[in-house]
Order: structure tokens, then sequence, then C-alpha cells
């Protein structure tokens, strides 16, 4: 009797000390489950908008039946509404702006006709946090529309004075989180162009002193969470200029050890939601490189990298907890997922998230 | 649904009771049938509740046991699922009741409203069982029936469950056989 109650008494503690060493996916240390939600991807050989439901935990994507979904021609950038009721989509072929409604039960998207006339090649599409607003950069015509968007059937509306004149083939949009200051870049010159967008109407004022001189061949913008800093991807260099924001006027002065070197071909640069991490998508080279940010100077410390990624990785796309990195290949048509050590900002795994039968552009979370 | 339950109950309250020992050689059961469709698996947010229909013949070989098949079909606006089914059922009565157990095998397909039709067909294999009670020599109530149906359409897997009840038809008998001691030379 004694002895089964110690054996029952010894069975316990082992089960107990194996249940509390449970944790869940057993990852390593470092490492945040995703949250889950949805995604969509802009394939613009398809003309249609891809929707995935994401695993909550593992970050998988699951595409939704009837996937993809018929939309402009070209589709090149995509935004989510805050809502998640709207997805828009940026049609290079067509020169306009698609509205997708969200159906939330089965993942389908529907497309709202007619199309919204922007200017000629839009290649980047922004959204403020509020979802008022959508800016979109017209890479021929050498403007930046401003619409504002119905919070009730995401229509569009562009706003008196849009669109607005900014540098030559303007390819990337960025705006700051509290929705004040809008920069472009200009792939032509190395110049980004600052403005100050006005409440309500979203129209652009150039900040004072620009536009700001980068490094050759701005490819892509990225503003930190605190809206201290904008780091541009520099694609002829091979560098990332980073630039202090000036909080009152928006005016960009470069940061600490700017430039600095990237891999071949930087075209996409993204920065995780704490704002500790940047990360930049080498497209030429096929690898993402990694970076720490210093939070006061803005200065970086480049991590163990570069990681890669598939054949001619083109953008890249932090899920909304910053447990993993998303990024879409062109040539090798999926979407490589790395995991993110939030200790260190290294990418220490990736898989293959999703095949597609045609090339991604670029991939958005709703979060 | 809660008149259906009543109306159930107060059949089986008030049924004349049946002669033990007794089997049907044949029973043919209809009756209403909801499936809880696992929508989530090919990207919905939620599994799907669907209303429809059951139809299953079955013929009993021995006391015990039979073969049965099945026909039905669940419905919603933009939504569907349907299979046919046969298999070996097991039977088990016990007085007025009669327990039984099944296992199928067929075919599925279900038809839904994304992004245009989508429609597939896949294997579907049911196990489930039920009881039902009789309230005259040719008329059962199935008071329920539940299965568990697994099918892999749109290169996903689906685990689905189904709850079915109405009336059974029965004809034939299947008598208990009994055994008797010689008798002394």
């Amino acid at each position: 009797m004694i002895l089964n109650k110690r054996t029952a008494l010894l069975g316990g503690m082992v089960a107990l000390a194996w249940l509390a060493g449970c944790g869940g996916s057993g990852s390593s240390s470092g490492n945040i489950p995703s949250a889950g939600g949805n995604a969509y991807v802009a394939v613009p050989e398809a003309n249609a908008v891809a929707s995935y439901r994401v695993s909550s935990g593992s970050g998988n994507l699951k595409a939704v039946l009837g996937s993809p979904f018929s939309g402009g021609t070209s589709p090149i950038s995509i935004v989510v509404h805050p809502s998640g009721k709207f997805v828009y989509t940026a049609n290079q072929g067509g020169s306009d702006v698609s509205l997708f409604t969200v159906n939330s039960n089965t993942g389908e998207l529907k497309e709202v006709l007619p199309r919204t006339p922007a200017g000629l090649n839009p290649t980047s599409l922004a959204m403020d946090s509020g979802g008022d607003l959508l800016f979109v950069a017209n890479q021929t015509s050498n403007t930046v529309s401003v619409y504002t968007v119905s919070s009730s059937d995401g229509s569009l509306k562009e706003s008196a004075g849009s669109p607005f004149p900014t540098g030559s083939r303007p390819v990337a949009l960025a705006l700051s989180p509290s929705g004040k200051f809008l920069y472009v870049a200009s792939s032509n010159l190395p110049l980004v162009f600052g403005y100050s967008v006005a409440s309500g109407t979203g129209s652009l004022l150039a900040v004072p002193g620009s536009p700001f001189t980068v490094g050759n061949g701005p490819s892509s913008l990225a503003v930190t969470p605190s809206e201290h800093f904008l780091y541009v991807t520099n694609f002829i260099d091979n560098t990332v200029s980073g630039l202090s924001i000036d909080s009152t006027s928006g005016t960009l002065t470069a940061a600490l050890d700017s430039p600095f070197a990237s891999g071949t071909g930087p075209i996409s640069v993204t920065v995780d939601p704490a704002g500790k991490y940047l990360y930049v998508t080498n497209i030429s080279s096929n690898n993402v490189s990694a970076y720490t940010i210093d939070a006061s100077t803005g200065a970086t410390t480049a991590l163990t990298s570069p990681f890669a990624a598939g054949t001619r990785p083109v953008s890249a796309t932090l899920d909304p907890a910053g447990a993993f990195l998303y990024v879409c290949n062109q040539n090798s048509k999926n979407i490589t997922k790395f995991q993110i050590n939030q200790d260190t900002g290294g990418l220490p795994s990736s898989v293959v998230a999703t095949t597609l039968q045609l090339a991604p552009a670029s991939l958005v979370f709703a979060k | 649904m809660a008149a259906a339950v009543v109306l159930l109950l107060l059949t089986i309250a008030t049924a004349r009771p049946l002669a033990a020992q007794e089997m049907p050689r044949v029973q043919v059961f209809g009756g209403y049938s909801y499936t809880r469709y696992d929508t989530q698996s090919f990207g919905f947010s939620n599994s799907t509740g669907l209303n429809g229909y059951a139809f299953s013949p079955a013929y009993n070989i021995i006391r015990g046991f039979g073969v049965v098949a099945e026909l039905s079909g669940q419905y919603k606006t933009n939504l569907n699922l349907r299979d046919l089914a046969v298999g070996p059922q097991f039977v088990y009565p016990r007085g007025n009741m009669m327990f039984f157990g099944h296992l199928l095998i067929g075919d599925a397909r279900s038809l839904v409203q994304a992004g245009g039709p989508q429609e597939d067909t896949s294997r579907v294999v049911a196990v489930g069982g039920g009881l039902d009670y009789a309230i005259s020599p040719r008329f059962a109530v199935r008071a329920f029936q539940v299965d568990y149906l697994h099918t892999t359409l749109f290169s996903s897997t689906q685990k689905n469950f189904r709850f079915s009840t109405g009336l059974v038809y029965r004809w034939g008998s299947i008598k208990k056989t009994h055994r008797t001691l010689a008798p002394n030379p």
C-alpha cells in the first residue's frame, strides 16, 4: 500500500513536471507564435489577389477556397483597411485602384466595380492607421494621388488638389504611423520627397528642405514605429540610407553611420513592430539582410546574415505580431516564411509558406 | 426543431409495446439530418451547419447483422454536402428499442460558391449508430442517429458530424431461435 502511494505520488510529480515543461509548439528561446488572421497576396500575372488564412501559432498560410480572386490588370501593391473589411490594389496595367470586399466567413474577395482611376502606372499604396486616407504613387505620371475612404463601403473619393506632383518615377511610399508625414522615393533621382499630410483631406504640402538626398535608385521606404527614423533602400548603390525625422516639421537629416551596406539589389525594407530590427530584401543576391536599430541614433548594426530566400525576392512583410517575416519570391513563385528570434532579430529558420502558380508581388496582413 | 423533439418524445411515451425477441428483416429509414460541415478545413472561419435529409434502406441477413445503404444531402445558401454510401450494420434489439451501429463507405460531393462555383468529390467513410424505438409492428421512430463522416474535399481533410432522426418502416422478421434439450430416451 505504501509503495503504491509513493509510486503514485512520484508519477504525479513527473506528470506535473512534464506538463509544466510543455511550451505549446516547443519553440526555441526568443520565438513567439503567430497571432493568426488573414493575409492577401497581389499576383500581377494572374490579375488577381490570393487570400489566405494564417494559422495562429505556426504562421502557416492556407489558401481559402476559390483563391485567387480576379481583380484589376497587374496588381502590384496591396493594402488592407484597418477594419479588415476592404482590400485595395494598385493596378499597374490598368492605371487604376481596385477595391475588394472581404467575406469574413469564407475569406472570399469580391471586387467592387467600377475601379477608381489613378495616375499612370501606379506602383505603391499607403493607408493611414484610421483607414481614412489612401495614397497612390503613380510612377509614369510622376504624381501622388490621394483619396478619402468611406468607412461604410470602402469607396474612394479623390481629394481636392489630387494628384500632387512629386519627383521623377516615384516607386515607393511610406506614411508615418501618426499619418502626419508622407515620404516618396523618386527612383530616377537620389531623392526622397517629404510631405506633411493635412488631416481630413490628405492634401500634401512639401516639408521644409524637401527633397532629401539619399543613394542612387531609391526603391523602398520604411518608417520606424516611433516615427523617429526613415530607412531607404538604394538599389543601384547596394546601400540603405537612414534618416532622422523631425517630429514637428517632418524634415529629414542623415542618421549616424548612414548609408550602410546591404546585399545586392536592395529592393524592399521593413521594420519590426517593436522598432528594434530592420530587414532588407536583396533581389539580386536572393537573400535578406538583418540589422539591429539603435533607438537613439538610428544607426544600425548588421546581424550575422544574409539569410537565403527564394529566387528574386521582391518584397518582405512582417506579420502583425512580429513573429515571422514573409518574403515574396518572384522567380521561384513562392513565399518564404522566416522565424524571427525576438532576442536577437536573427532569422534562425525558414520554410516555404506557400507556392503559387504565378509570381507573387506583395503580401499584406489584416490586423 | 423543438416541436419535432416534443412530438418524438410523445410518440415514444404512448407507443404500444411489441413482442420481444423480434428483429425486422428489412428497415427503411427516412428523415431529417443536420451536418456540422468542417468548412474551416478549406478556409472558412468556422464550421458550417447544414440542414437536409437522410434515407437509408437496410437488410438484416441474420439476427444482429445486415447491410445498409445511405443517401443523404444537407444544404445551405451557396453550400451543400451530399453522400451515397453502403456498409455493414450491427443491430442489438432490446424490448421495444433497437440499438444499431454501422460503418459506411462511399462517395461524397460538395458544391461551394466561393469566387465562382467550386465542386469536388471524394471518398467518404462514415462511422456511427443510434437507437430505433418501435411504436407499432411496422413502424419505429429513429430517436437519434449520430455519425462521424471523414471526407477529403477541396484538397483538405474534413471531420464532419451528422445527426439524423425520423421514421423507420419495417417488415419481415427474424425470430430468435431457442435451444431445446433433447428428450430423454
